[in-house]
């Protein structure tokens, strides 16, 4: 039994072989992989046979269902507009991914996949190319009117450019970090604390402060990471519905 | 979602047990185990709190608010179809209105043009029985005018055989017939 507190806040990110071995292949089926497949047994249920009633007046669970779908729905059309409608059902599949992926992430002892700039990074990739492909083959040359300022002065055109471009390329980076950020960050807080629980065997006098303190604790960052889980899937889809929004409307 | 964490636990026991420093899963020494634990008081405070109730109720609330919008737009579509029927029906009780005029109106022309052509046919016989009466006074008027010129030749024409036949002698005869026939009426 260890005597003094050992921190490990970042193990339960450890990528591990569910099925034996130490490598890690393209193939090898990984804590990651079962709760990705959770997560979109999840999406499945809720939408697919959640929803399987059909019915005019929903019942409990395709409400729900009924809910994630106007959700999106209206945030596809309330920030990018009508015409982006054609490309809701691709802003639905990642607010659901991320949504299971974050919640599910939560359940103790899980696996935090959007913790994981190989996941988020993957998505913000297929955002930016997929948009900056929309832009170009919808607007043609017209697209690199983004990077072009008309409402400020001609002389500061130029510069802007310069920024609009790093900036553009910036996206997929900040898009997915910001989101792997928050996972990870939480758990890993959750994590710190739970260590400290074990100063009441250490040193009961201590502990005896410290134990519940560090439960009360974790319980309130339950609260707080329940909301950033929520609140980071809803940033991660309206900001896909922003960049999408340039590429059907480059011109400012 | 509680009975995906306790697969979630058994799953991952196993695993832990392994993990190099190698502590029970079941102490407070493992943190992934005083993490359950708070999330289990964290459940419990959201239970405690009613929040799946308040998920449900706001979820029925939904389907009652789905099924009485539905019911409104029911009622409302019923009562536009009555709407349209009563159009329906005004707009036949029109177009038979209006046929009913139509109708009248062309009973009406044809018992006007009847009656022109009534008033027509007595105007032409009127102007024709007016015309022969001129024509029969005309020739009336050029017969009395043929007689008295054939009275005023004929008087002309005796007047002047008279005056060549008569001389002295028989003007004198016919002056004394003339007073003896005075006074035998006289007498």
């Amino acid at each position: 039994m260890a005597s003094s507190l050992t921190f490990h806040p970042m193990e339960q990110f450890t990528v591990s072989p569910l099925f034996g071995g130490h490598e890690v292949h393209w193939y090898t089926i990984t804590n990651q992989t079962l709760w990705m497949a959770i997560g979109i047994c999840c999406i499945l249920l809720l939408l697919v046979i959640g929803a399987r009633a059909r019915a005019l007046v929903p019942g409990r669970s395709q409400s729900a269902a009924e809910v994630f779908y106007s959700f999106v729905h209206n945030m596809v059309r309330d920030v990018t507009g009508e015409d982006a409608l054609p490309y809701f059902p691709y802003v639905l599949t990642i607010f659901c991914f991320v949504f299971f992926a974050n919640t599910l992430s939560l359940i103790p002892t899980s696996f935090a996949v959007t913790s994981h700039v190989a996941v988020t990074g993957l998505l913000a990739i297929i955002v930016f190319l997929s948009v900056t492909i929309l832009g170009f083959v919808k607007n043609g040359a017209h697209f690199l009117e983004l990077f072009w300022v008309k409402s400020a002065p001609w002389y500061v055109r130029p510069a802007l450019a310069v920024i609009e471009l790093i900036s553009y390329f910036v996206r997929p980076v900040s898009h997915s970090i910001r989101l792997a950020g928050n996972m990870m960050a939480g758990h890993a807080v959750m994590e710190v604390f739970a260590t400290f629980a074990a100063l009441i065997v250490i040193s009961p006098l201590v502990g005896v402060f410290v134990t519940p303190l560090s439960l009360a604790a974790i319980t309130a960052m339950y609260a707080l990471e329940v909301l950033v889980a929520v609140v980071q899937a809803y940033i991660f889809t309206i900001l896909t519905c922003v960049y999408l929004k340039d590429a059907l409307h480059p011109s400012h | 979602m509680k009975r995906l964490a306790i697969l979630a636990m058994l799953a991952a026991t196993p695993a832990m047990a392994a993990e190099e420093h190698a502590v029970p899963f079941f102490s407070l020494h493992n943190p992934p185990f005083v993490v359950v634990i708070a999330f289990l008081i964290f459940l419990g405070i959201v239970v405690k709190a009613k929040v799946p109730g308040m998920v449900g109720k706001a979820l029925d609330t939904r389907a009652d608010q789905i099924r009485k919008d539905l019911e409104e737009a029911r009622l409302i579509r019923e009562e536009a179809q009555m709407i349209l029927a009563s159009y329906e029906r005004k707009q036949k009780e029109v177009q038979a209105q209006a046929d009913r005029i139509v109708a009248q109106a062309k009973s009406e022309a044809q018992t006007a043009a009847d009656q022109a052509k009534a008033d027509l046919k007595a105007s032409i016989a009127r102007r024709l029985a007016a015309a022969e009466e001129q024509i029969a006074s005309a020739e009336q008027a050029a017969m009395r005018e043929v007689r008295d010129r054939a009275i005023t030749v004929a008087v002309a024409a005796a007047g002047d055989l008279l005056t060549k036949q008569m001389n002295a002698k028989s003007a004198n005869a016919l002056i004394d017939d003339a007073i003896g026939q005075v006074g035998a009426r006289l007498n």
